[in-house]
């Protein structure tokens, strides 16, 4: 008889111990499931190449008929001179675009919620000389998904101006 | 002798249906507990799916804005993609009120959609607010960088659009 009731206590355990697991397993799978974020991935792609192309044609403010493109080409074909362009405020072309972009990301980007995955701004001009750098952010360098760079053609050289908007870090320190 | 075989029956048969209710108690409670249980996570699931749901339909809503043809700068006919006139904006926001049902039903749907110019004029413009939104809850707003064009300085201005998607 107290060999019978211990069998049932075994049983009863045993039953216990699987339910217990079967909630573990079905807590686990549908709350820590990790959906793909359909619209953050969408935004993510596109914010990056909307933000620069969109940060070229804005017009600078510097003079009447500069837009930041302008400053950033001027800036890169004279970036020890800190550039031609001397602005109505009287900063140069390296200093205004410098101050206005970190101003854009700021009002932007920094208040979208890129602070938890960190971001880098990067204009480098030839041959290797970062003349705009504005970073926000837990720079992880591991989401660096857009690390190809926006170029812009120095005329009437044939050197590039590399634009870099990386969201995670471009690791290119 | 047989009176007390009975009253010993009876008492064996009263423990064993005892035994019985207590089983079946404690099964319906585990029972109750599992449709708890499960109708939490449905709830869970459902709200995540229907914040997905709001998330594509922004994706669609701004889909649409890029396509308008009310909107858009365009120098000598040639409309330049990712631009927004502030003229044709502020035009379209006097019209809206007058095809409510269009730009409602087709267009802008349950959203809030405003668009924001950052540099070098900081200014805001409310250009569709649905009227269901009172009853409604927001989700995670979409936010897309645009140029804004204004004609009358022939400036550009760095600006982003604001879509807020509301379910019920």
């Amino acid at each position: 008889m107290k060999k019978r009731g211990q069998v049932e206590i075994i049983g009863l355990m045993i039953i216990v111990i699987i339910l217990s697991l079967a909630l573990l397993f079905v807590i686990k799978v549908v709350f820590t499931k990790k959906n793909p974020d359909v619209s953050q991935n969408y935004q993510t792609n596109t914010l990056v190449e909307a933000f620069v192309n969109t940060l070229f044609q804005t017009s600078s403010g510097c003079t009447t008929d500069t837009t930041i493109q302008d400053l950033l080409v001027d800036c890169a074909k004279n970036p020890f001179s800190s550039g031609t362009i001397m602005c109505s405020d009287g900063r140069s072309s390296c200093q205004y675009a410098n101050e206005t972009i970190a101003y854009i990301l700021q009002q932007t980007i920094d208040k979208w919620g890129f602070q938890n995955t960190g971001y880098e701004f990067v204009a480098v001009a030839p041959p290797n000389q970062q003349i705009v750098y504005y970073g926000s952010g837990n720079l992880s360098a591991s989401l660096a998904g857009e690390t190809t760079p926006f170029t812009l053609r120095l005329y009437p050289s044939q050197q590039y101006l590399h634009v870099y908007l990386c969201i995670g870090g471009c690791g290119l320190t | 002798m047989q009176t007390k075989i009975r009253t010993k029956k009876a008492q064996k048969a009263q423990l064993k249906t005892g035994e019985t209710i207590i089983v079946l108690i404690i099964f319906f409670i585990l029972l109750a507990g599992g449709m708890i249980f499960y109708a939490k996570i449905q709830k869970y699931t459902t709200s995540q799916k229907k914040q997905e749901t709001a998330a594509v339909d922004a994706i669609s809503i701004e889909q649409r804005i890029r396509h308008m043809t009310e909107i858009p700068c365009s120098i000598d006919g040639t409309i330049i993609f990712d631009c927004y006139d502030l003229e044709k904006i502020k035009g379209l926001q006097k019209t809206i009120p007058d095809y409510m049902l269009y730009y409602n039903s087709v267009i802008f749907k349950n959203s809030k959609v405003t668009i924001t110019s950052v540099y070098p004029v900081a200014e805001e413009i409310l250009l569709f607010d649905a009227e269901t939104r009172e009853i409604s809850t927001g989700t995670q707003p979409y936010r897309t960088p645009v140029t804004l064009y204004d004609p009358l300085t022939n400036m550009y201005s760095f600006g982003y659009i604001t879509i807020e998607v509301f379910t019920s």
